[in-house]
């Protein structure tokens, strides 16, 4: 099968095969109206995921041809400059407990994402690589690499962290009586990123907001104090 | 916006050399979030190109993660075995985070709305 090797050598065939993957899974996205199961990514991983398996091709010779995409993630979290400067004046005003809650959000998402892996002592890079789970996906898989992690499977958990709060965020708020919409969206961005800030939107535009700091704020502080808390449980 | 795209460029390249020169164990990608941010509030805001690339962008974020997302085949006998840390750190760690992220931000953030109506 000469003429598969082909395809497989030109220089752009896996930014097409990911770029073509991910259109199909958005529009099936759209088309069943987005449900937080079909998140385009996990579609279009899955699908790359059985293409790879199926021609035979080895993840890294994939990775080597999809770089500049994998890198151009670098260059879109040092745009996170803007969204964090347009809400700049919704955090001045919220100041003080904005930033508390903050913390403490961020500290129970480190905490509670790695207290089964520290009390049963695994690896290393197992810690670094679930560490940053409720950081935007960006932010995370570059913690992970930093710290020693598996990437690709901090893509995926950060993802389903994700899905998972943005499909039973509202109804956990609900039911522990957080009935203010601005903690909502605060709660949903800083636990769940991106698509918990998409699901805040769909409560109310300040919800969105807020959550949308809740996002960024939680992602600065994660690049922060993931490192600390890889230092304190893997020395430990 | 080709303006806005080297100096984003040149930020990432010159925070991923110190990132690498110290051994920090922050992504560089964050050094220059950290300097882009500061460059902004001196000036009181983003510049119109930076705003134009950053809204092309935005609709396409997604995209960008799928090829390190891909590496989970890589590492599926990781998984295989830490699929209940895994689990657990979504489910529980997710649940008790957005529980009480919401909680405390509430407890905290009506206080000043009594201030302020006060």
């Amino acid at each position: 099968m000469d003429w598969i090797s082909s395809f497989e050598r030109q220089p752009l065939f896996a930014v097409c095969l990911t770029v073509a993957a991910y259109a199909s899974a958005e529009i099936l996205w759209q088309r069943t109206g987005k449900p937080a199961l079909l998140h385009p990514v996990l579609i279009a991983t899955t699908v790359l995921a059985g293409i790879l398996i199926v021609l035979g091709i080895a993840y890294e010779d994939y990775l080597r041809q999809a770089q500049p995409i994998d890198e151009a993630l670098a260059l879109l979290i040092v745009l996170l400059a803007v969204p964090l400067c347009r809400q700049f004046s919704l955090i001045r005003k919220s100041g003080l407990p904005l930033v508390t809650a903050l913390v403490v959000g961020s500290t129970v998402a480190l905490g509670t994402a790695l207290a089964l892996p520290a009390v049963m002592g695994v690896g290393d890079d197992l810690v670094a690589t679930i560490a940053p789970k409720s950081a935007t996906t960006a932010v995370a898989v570059k913690v992970s690499e930093r710290l020693g992690g598996v990437a690709g499977l901090t893509a995926v958990i950060v993802i389903s962290t994700g899905m998972f709060g943005g499909a039973f965020g509202p109804l956990i708020l609900e039911l522990g009586g957080v009935r203010d919409d601005r903690a909502k969206g605060f709660a949903l961005g800083v636990a769940s990123h991106a698509i918990g800030t998409a699901r805040a939107f769909q409560i109310s535009e300040t919800a969105g907001a807020f959550a949308s700091v809740g996002m960024i704020l939680n992602a600065l502080l994660t690049m922060a104090l993931a490192p600390v808390a890889f230092a304190f449980i893997t020395s430990g | 916006m080709t303006r806005s795209a080297a100096i984003v460029l040149i930020l990432l390249i010159l925070g991923d050399a110190i990132a690498e020169i110290f051994a920090l164990p922050i992504p560089g990608a964050a050094l220059g979030l950290a300097a882009l941010t500061a460059a902004f509030a001196i000036r009181g805001g983003p510049d119109t190109g930076s705003e134009e690339l950053f809204d092309f962008a935005a609709p396409y974020f997604p995209l960008f993660f799928v090829p390190a997302a891909v590496g989970v085949i890589a590492s599926l006998d990781v998984l295989a075995f830490a699929w209940i840390h895994v689990t657990v750190a979504i489910v529980f760690g997710t649940g008790v985070t957005i529980l009480i992220t919401g909680l405390v931000s509430q407890a905290l953030m009506r206080r000043i709305t009594e201030e302020a109506q006060a």
